[in-house]
């Protein structure tokens, strides 16, 4: 056993009670090493000071407490089995862009309104002078091809 | 399929499946070790078994996001890990609130409706002495992540990379982490320490 595999095994007694081999390994390695055993030592002291803490007590009803307390929650557990959570980014970023694109489109449509409103309001604004419609209705007269009533007579 | 994982992994999966018989074999296996270092963490055994209570009320609403991968009792000792320090928290922002007043106002679990006997055994009395105290006060005064990381090793035999893991540090972080517990708990319990006993095992 070398210093490296002295310190392994110290680091194994924090965990775990040594077996006998390594024991015997280790009574070889710490012969005539003052040092050595003296930190031994003091890491089985510290050891058995920690083995002395005793068990915290637990009520004797403590699992059915929690078996209580579960099956309260055993409704919303069931529910969420059904719904895999890697679902779950998914679903918010199609939630997302449905979002978006919803938006974009109300935007949009406000937009153009807002156009149109726009315009009827600047046409509404504009001032035709009075002369241009002054002849308004004779011109509109002229404008009306004559009856054929040659045609008219071939179709009746 | 279950049977090629460990047992405890085998039975955490079963209770994916909604196995109430597994969980409570679970519960049974793992209350005393949690009851353990959460009581030694807060220093209050009333209110370690509230607490352990909500680490296996979570353990069982999480168990559906449970991989096989994990180690059950690494996946168990993180939930209790990571609750116990929400409730240091919680005392550092409220001192006079404890966990069952402020669950009263959110739950109508008739919270002593069983009987509510504790086990009182030979070893108990030996937490009035003086020496347990004494090692309970030292091991209590040290920084959390040291006496979690001490606490393991000694209730659970977790390997070191299973404590790495419950800490979420590495594994030479993790043992220097233990390394500096036990010097700080040997100064402190100088007056205490019986060296020579290996010794005299050993002739």
């Amino acid at each position: 056993m070398n210093d490296l595999e002295f310190k392994q095994l110290v680091e194994e007694s924090w965990r775990r009670s040594l077996t006998m081999e390594e024991e015997s390994t280790l009574a070889v390695y710490l012969a005539g090493r003052d040092a050595a055993l003296f930190q031994w030592e003091e890491e089985m002291a510290v050891n058995r000071l920690l083995s002395q803490l005793a068990d915290a007590p637990v009520s004797t009803n403590f699992t059915a407490r929690v078996l209580h307390a579960v099956q309260k929650q055993e409704v919303p557990a069931t529910f969420f089995r059904w719904f895999p959570s890697n679902w779950l980014p998914r679903i918010g970023i199609i939630g997302a862009l449905v979002g978006a694109a919803l938006l974009s489109i109300g935007q949009y449509r406000a937009s153009q309104r807002a156009q149109v409103a726009h315009d009827i309001a600047a046409v509404s604004r504009s001032v035709v002078p009075q002369e241009w419609l002054q002849d308004f209705e004779a011109i509109n007269r002229l404008s009306q091809p004559p009856v054929d009533e040659k045609l008219l007579a071939a179709l009746r | 399929m279950a049977t090629e994982f460990e047992p405890d992994t085998a039975l955490m999966l079963c209770v994916k499946g909604g196995d109430m018989h597994a969980f409570e074999e679970l519960v049974e296996k793992y209350k005393q070790p949690v009851i353990n270092v959460i009581s030694r963490t807060l220093r209050d055994e009333t209110e370690a078994e509230d607490l352990a209570q909500n680490v296996f009320v979570q353990v069982f609403k999480s168990a559906h996001r449970y991989q096989a991968t994990a180690k059950f009792s690494t996946w168990l000792f993180t939930i209790a890990r990571n609750l116990c320090l929400n409730e240091i928290r919680r005392r550092s922002r409220h001192p006079a609130d404890s966990i069952e007043a402020s669950q009263i106002e959110n739950d109508d679990r008739p919270a002593r409706q069983y009987e509510d006997v504790k086990n009182f055994s030979p070893t108990e009395q030996t937490l009035q002495s003086e020496l347990e105290h004494k090692v309970a006060e030292a091991l209590a005064d040290l920084p959390e992540n040291q006496r979690t990381a001490i606490l393991l090793c000694r209730e659970e035999e977790l390997s070191y990379e299973e404590i790495s893991g419950v800490l979420g540090c590495s594994l030479s972080a993790t043992k220097s982490l233990i390394h500096r517990g036990r010097e700080t708990l040997r100064e402190k319990l100088k007056p205490y320490l019986k060296t020579g006993a290996w010794k005299e095992n050993q002739s």
